[in-house]
């Protein structure tokens, strides 16, 4: 098995903190350059939700899936809103 | 004198038959009266299209396979005439399509789609394989720790990503969890992690050519629409913030940036609380947009907050006009001012009857077709009766993904 801490160096990461609408907070670690897609994904299977029923966003902008931190300058500990569907008809 | 009148009488339609039969035509009295009303009519065609239904009222219906001022088409086919054709419309011209006002069914696009070739299936069968390997993985990463301290709990692997390893979990409070996501093999954790997801993990970007089409039926600005969203549109339905925001998303995309532009603000902005996390929701070019759209959902109900920068109003547009309109007033105003800061903008508020809806399911459509109208600059004219018809057209708006823009009429 080999030292993590040198993997670590190679591989620049960032650290991401997903919040729901009911303040449950789940972290993820992601490549700079992976598509945030996977952190979608990867947390919908974790809810056991479905990809469609939430909503991603981040600096209060949607997220375009295929994008990486990189592309919309993430950094560590940034917060990603994760938000439950809006409905409407009459009170 | 009578005698007189009846020679020339007869004199004229002597001249008149004579002259149809020159033109090879015979004499119908049957065509001859129905020619009589549609003198602003130019071409065949569009008499052709007119007679069936001038046989019935006095106001020129269109029929089935009749025909529109502008598409030549009626019905379903029509509607996604003008609306690819990028046309401005009244709402008397949508009226007169007939458009079907049941759901419309979506066409999804193909997701089944099988590995094309042997590589293909190869790769497909190798993932398969793969299956277990993020376990094998988790498992050693979480026997060698990791760099945040002590180990939780693995959880169970997430299947098909393979490229997908889950750390640790800590189960204090909300579930924490810690995944480190890779896209390609050189990024596997340790050796025996390498080992394990190496068959996957080579086929570094077959994973992604392997998926089927995306699940959803198109994304733009990070705004997904999927069928089940557009499914929000048919009759007696409850419109989600889906619909809302990518119609506002390719009316704003329609009506052009600069001068003219008008921006929208999503509607998951927050209608509380922190300030500064609203104004990040305002289009980044607000300044310059001569109106900003902000659909405003509380409490199961949608309503709307039209700013007129130009003029420094707020218009509130509800279609069942509930009591609160000046708290979210109110809140926009913080948030525009705050945004603003340095400038002492006075805004007015205006609260704005607008269409009433008669049912208690109809206000997002009414809000998107307010949205529709005020960017267009035209009084909102449509009424609950128009619903079911504008819901066809919004669907069909969508998925076509442009806005027929509405002119008065």
């Amino acid at each position: 098995m080999a030292d993590q801490g040198d993997v670590k160096a190679e591989v620049p990461q960032v650290s991401l903190k997903v919040v729901n609408a009911d303040g449950a907070e789940m972290y993820f670690k992601i490549k700079r350059g992976t598509q945030l897609k996977k952190l979608m994904d990867a947390y919908c299977k974790k809810q056991g939700i479905s990809r469609q029923s939430v909503r991603f966003l981040f600096d209060g902008s949607p997220i375009d899936e295929n994008k990486t931190p990189d592309d919309i300058g993430m950094e560590d500990d940034d917060v990603i809103d994760a938000m439950v569907e809006q409905t409407g008809g009459l009170l | 004198m009578s005698f007189y009148s009846y020679i020339w009488g007869v004199f004229a339609w002597v001249c008149i038959f004579k002259t149809s039969h020159l033109c090879g035509r015979t004499f119908s009295p049957k065509r001859f009266t129905i020619a009589m009303p549609r003198q602003q009519t130019n071409t065949t065609s569009q008499r052709q299209g007119r007679r069936g239904s001038t046989r019935g009222r006095g106001a020129p219906k269109v029929t089935v396979d009749g025909s529109t001022p502008q598409a030549g088409i009626s019905g379903l086919e029509g509607l996604k005439h003008l609306i690819s054709a990028k046309s401005t419309v009244t709402l008397q011209d949508l009226r007169k399509l007939k458009v079907p006002r049941a759901a419309v069914s979506v066409v999804v696009r193909n997701s089944d789609r099988k590995p094309t070739n042997d590589a293909d299936a190869e790769i497909s069968k190798t993932s398969k394989r793969g299956r277990g390997t993020p376990e094998a993985v988790a498992d050693s990463v979480v026997e060698s720790g990791n760099g945040r301290g002590a180990p939780g709990v693995v959880v169970e692997s997430l299947p098909r990503d393979d490229d997908v390893v889950v750390v640790a979990v800590r189960n204090n409070a909300g579930a924490e969890v810690i995944v480190v996501l890779s896209s390609d093999s050189d990024s596997t954790n340790d050796g025996d992690a390498s080992d394990a997801v190496a068959p996957c993990g080579k086929s570094a970007n077959d994973p992604d050519a392997l998926q089927d089409e995306p699940p959803y039926l198109w994304g733009k600005g990070g705004l997904y629409l999927y069928r089940e969203h557009l499914e929000t549109l048919n009759q007696r339905k409850w419109v989600n913030d889906s619909v809302i925001n990518c119609y506002l998303y390719l009316l704003s995309e329609a009506c052009g940036d600069g001068e003219d532009g008008v921006g929208v603000v999503n509607s998951l902005f927050p209608t509380d609380g922190d300030v500064e996390k609203a104004v990040a929701f305002l289009p980044d070019n607000y300044c310059q947009c001569r109106l900003i759209l902000i659909p405003v959902h509380c409490k199961n109900h949608w309503a709307l907050v039209a700013a007129h920068m130009h003029s420094s109003e707020l218009h509130y547009w509800d279609s069942n006009q509930l009591p609160g309109s000046e708290t979210i007033l109110n809140w926009i105003e913080v948030i525009l001012k705050h945004a603003q800061k340095g400038t002492d903008h006075k805004w007015t508020h205006v609260v704005k009857g607008g269409p009433k809806q008669k049912n208690g399911d109809d206000c997002g459509v009414f809000v998107l077709q307010n949205c529709l109208c005020i960017a267009c600059g035209i009084a909102p004219d449509f009424t609950q009766n128009d619903i079911p018809l504008l819901r066809t057209v919004v669907q069909q708006e969508l998925l076509l993904e442009t806005v027929l823009k509405r002119r008065e009429g």
